[in-house]
């Protein structure tokens, strides 16, 4: 009995040593490593093979599920352990002032001739300092009846009770849906005066009394609500859309005529990122025209990448859904972040869902 | 001085306390650091400010007393009071419904050999086997607009022509309810298992009528199972929303929503969220000294 655990435990002791130099090996081998925190299922996986052969660092990718769980994850492992972080137009100024993004050296970054103007200057990043655009999208209205002119679908489609055809969805998200209430109305979608949101809530308020009500919905369940016909109509993100439309090519998709909001996943830099070389590589290569056409047309969103457009397949580029038009890029505009009227937005949330 | 008899080397008041204090030690630990201290800190934080992107300020004010009940941006409102309202109305309800649901179950499961009885108890549980938001989505399907449980209540007239059982408030009572029969039944189950079958006869022996039978002869025995599954299912009710959000259309707010908009909202209000998650704590505590005060009392 003994010898026989003699025996056991000499082997383990030799496979724990082997273990110990291979990793060691590892180590000294492998190519230095490039970790990018990501959505899951937002990059090509023939990307990770292909960043490596073009740049000789190996890629890494951090999934996560949602913003909060990102900055989380941030704030408690602390930003040593990634280079490259992808995140929302709207967490951007946060993650700023919390101090888990670095500025970026746009000198190393060549290939940023290639963003398209307007993610230049833009409220999540004024000074184009910490951010470079990675794929970006809309928000509209997804409905299901008559084919209608999509420049001429205003907001009383769905705020107006004479107007609204079947049962509907708002979206469920603060800041998003006070903003298009706002814009609804004709105010600025990033006013934060208390008079004019107020006026906003009144009229989610109304919507609420309507008998078509269904409820609030993230972008995914409104999706869903009108797929299975439960619903007439849902506020959603474009790239939900765009799936819909592939189920079922009677849905429709329109940006409302008063104005929505566009949003983008920009990528960012840890601000203690381990290999700051390799983040600033990564950021380069996905602004190479090519990358950018194939990685759009993978994922099914729009590229910010002007000179991507040129790589682009004839049905993607046509696609209204997926690339709005120059004229319903106009009447959107990005949302700011809204500071200390952070505040002022939760509680005109609370009025919304309890009243 | 009396002596006692305890189990093992339990046998003296002093060695009762250096051994019992050995023994209890691990759990009084685990309590201290997984209740007491959370709880002390969650307290501490209640009375903080909100800094700008989510920061705190630890600075004592009882802006959050004021904001919880009904001081916002946008003057004085009741909406906070409304909130908790609602959420005690839905946890009650669920309860009550529970319980009337429950007690038929834990007897008829009761009347059993020993061998069914364990299957059937056994059923019951293994539903909360899947996950509470899988179970949910089952019934968002089930309810859904072309199922049988819609057209039934379409014909017979419960709902109009165009609507549906899901979203609403039908749905998520049989949400609540689903989710949380299983921890209403097992204590009853317990009860009726332990009852005193002679008290009955007694009673009967006795000339009373059944209701006066089954009120000082069963439910006066049955008094600790319905306290603890009062307790097991009004607590957890208080603080749920996911199954109200989801079945309901999340059209209207309950107590665990705001709590969560605070966490991992726009506002990012820590410490208003630790004021709400005390209030939540404080009021579910008294609604149970409260029930077990009255509700136990006038059995005995």
């Amino acid at each position: 009995m003994k010898k026989i655990l003699l025996a056991a435990l000499s082997l383990l002791a030799c496979m724990a040593f082997t273990a110990c130099n291979e990793q060691k090996q590892e180590k000294a081998e492998a190519p230095k490593t490039v970790t990018v925190m990501i959505y899951s299922e937002y990059i090509d996986p023939a990307m990770l093979e292909d960043f490596e052969k073009k740049t000789g660092y190996k890629l890494q990718l951090e999934l996560y599920e949602a913003q909060e769980e990102m900055i989380g994850k941030l704030q408690a492992a602390g930003t040593s352990q990634y280079d490259v972080v992808i995140a929302s137009d709207v967490v951007i100024q946060q993650m700023v002032h919390l101090g888990l993004i670095a500025p970026i050296d746009t000198a190393k970054v060549p290939n940023r001739v290639n963003i398209a103007p307007q993610f230049m200057g833009q409220a999540y990043d004024p000074t184009n300092t910490y951010t470079i655009p990675y794929l970006w999208g809309t928000t509209g209205f997804l409905f299901r009846g008559d084919k209608v002119d999509p420049d001429s679908v205003s907001y009383s489609m769905l705020f107006d009770a004479s107007k609204t055809k079947g049962n509907f969805s708002l979206l469920e998200e603060s800041r998003s849906m006070l903003s298009m209430a706002l814009q609804a109305i004709g105010f600025d979608a990033n006013s934060t005066k208390q008079e004019e949101i107020n006026k906003a809530v009144e009229l989610i308020l109304k919507a609420k009394k309507d008998k078509n009500f269904l409820g609030f919905d993230g972008s995914v369940g409104g999706k869903d609500k009108v797929l299975s016909k439960m619903d007439w109509a849902a506020i959603v993100f474009n790239g939900e859309a765009a799936n819909a439309i592939a189920e079922d090519s009677t849905l429709q998709f329109v940006i409302p005529k008063e104005g929505s909001f566009m949003w983008v996943d920009a990528m960012t830099l840890s601000s203690k990122a381990p290999n700051v070389e390799g983040a600033y590589a990564f950021m380069n290569y996905i602004l190479d025209a090519k990358i950018g056409a194939q990685l759009a047309q993978y994922i099914n969103y729009a590229t910010p990448n002007k000179a991507s457009l040129e790589f682009v397949s004839e049905d993607f580029k046509n696609d209204r859904v997926v690339n709005p038009t120059e004229s319903e890029i106009k009447r959107m505009v990005f949302l700011a972040d809204p500071g200390d009227a952070a505040k002022l937005f939760d509680d005109a949330w609370t009025i919304v869902k309890t009243r | 001085m009396t002596t006692e008899v305890f189990e093992g080397k339990l046998t003296t008041r002093s060695h009762m306390r250096k051994f019992g204090l050995l023994l209890t030690g691990p759990g009084m630990l685990w309590l201290l650091v997984f209740l007491l201290l959370p709880t002390i800190f969650l307290l501490v934080m209640a009375f903080a400010e909100r800094g700008s992107y989510g920061t705190i300020n630890w600075t004592f004010s009882f802006d959050n007393v004021k904001k919880l009940l009904g001081f916002s941006s946008f003057g004085w409102a009741a909406d906070n009071l409304v909130i908790l309202w609602r959420s005690f109305k839905i946890a009650v309800v669920t309860t009550l419904l529970c319980l009337a649901i429950g007690l038929p179950m834990a007897f008829w499961i009761g009347a059993h050999s020993k061998k069914v009885s364990t299957l059937l108890l056994a059923l019951v549980m293994v539903p909360s086997c899947t996950n509470l938001v899988i179970r949910t989505y089952a019934w968002m399907i089930l309810l859904g607009t072309q199922m049988p449980p819609t057209w039934l209540a379409r014909t017979l007239g419960f709902i109009g022509e165009a609507e549906s059982l899901y979203p609403g408030t039908f749905a998520v009572y049989i949400g609540m309810v689903s989710c949380m029969l299983p921890f209403a039944v097992l204590p009853l189950y317990t009860s009726v298992e332990r009852l005193d079958w002679g008290i009955v006869e007694a009673s009967r022996d006795l000339y009373a009528g059944p209701i006066r039978t089954f009120y000082h002869g069963i439910l006066s025995q049955m008094m600790p199972g319905i306290v603890a599954s009062v307790v097991l299912t009004l607590v957890p009710t208080l603080g749920m929303y996911v199954v109200s959000d989801l079945l309901g259309g999340a059209k209207f707010i309950l107590i665990g929503n705001l709590i969560q908009q605070q966490f991992f909202g726009t506002a990012l209000d820590w410490p208003f969220g630790a004021m709400l998650g005390i209030v939540l704590i404080i009021s579910s505590v008294l609604s149970l000294v409260v029930f077990q005060k009255t509700g136990g009392k006038s059995f005995v």
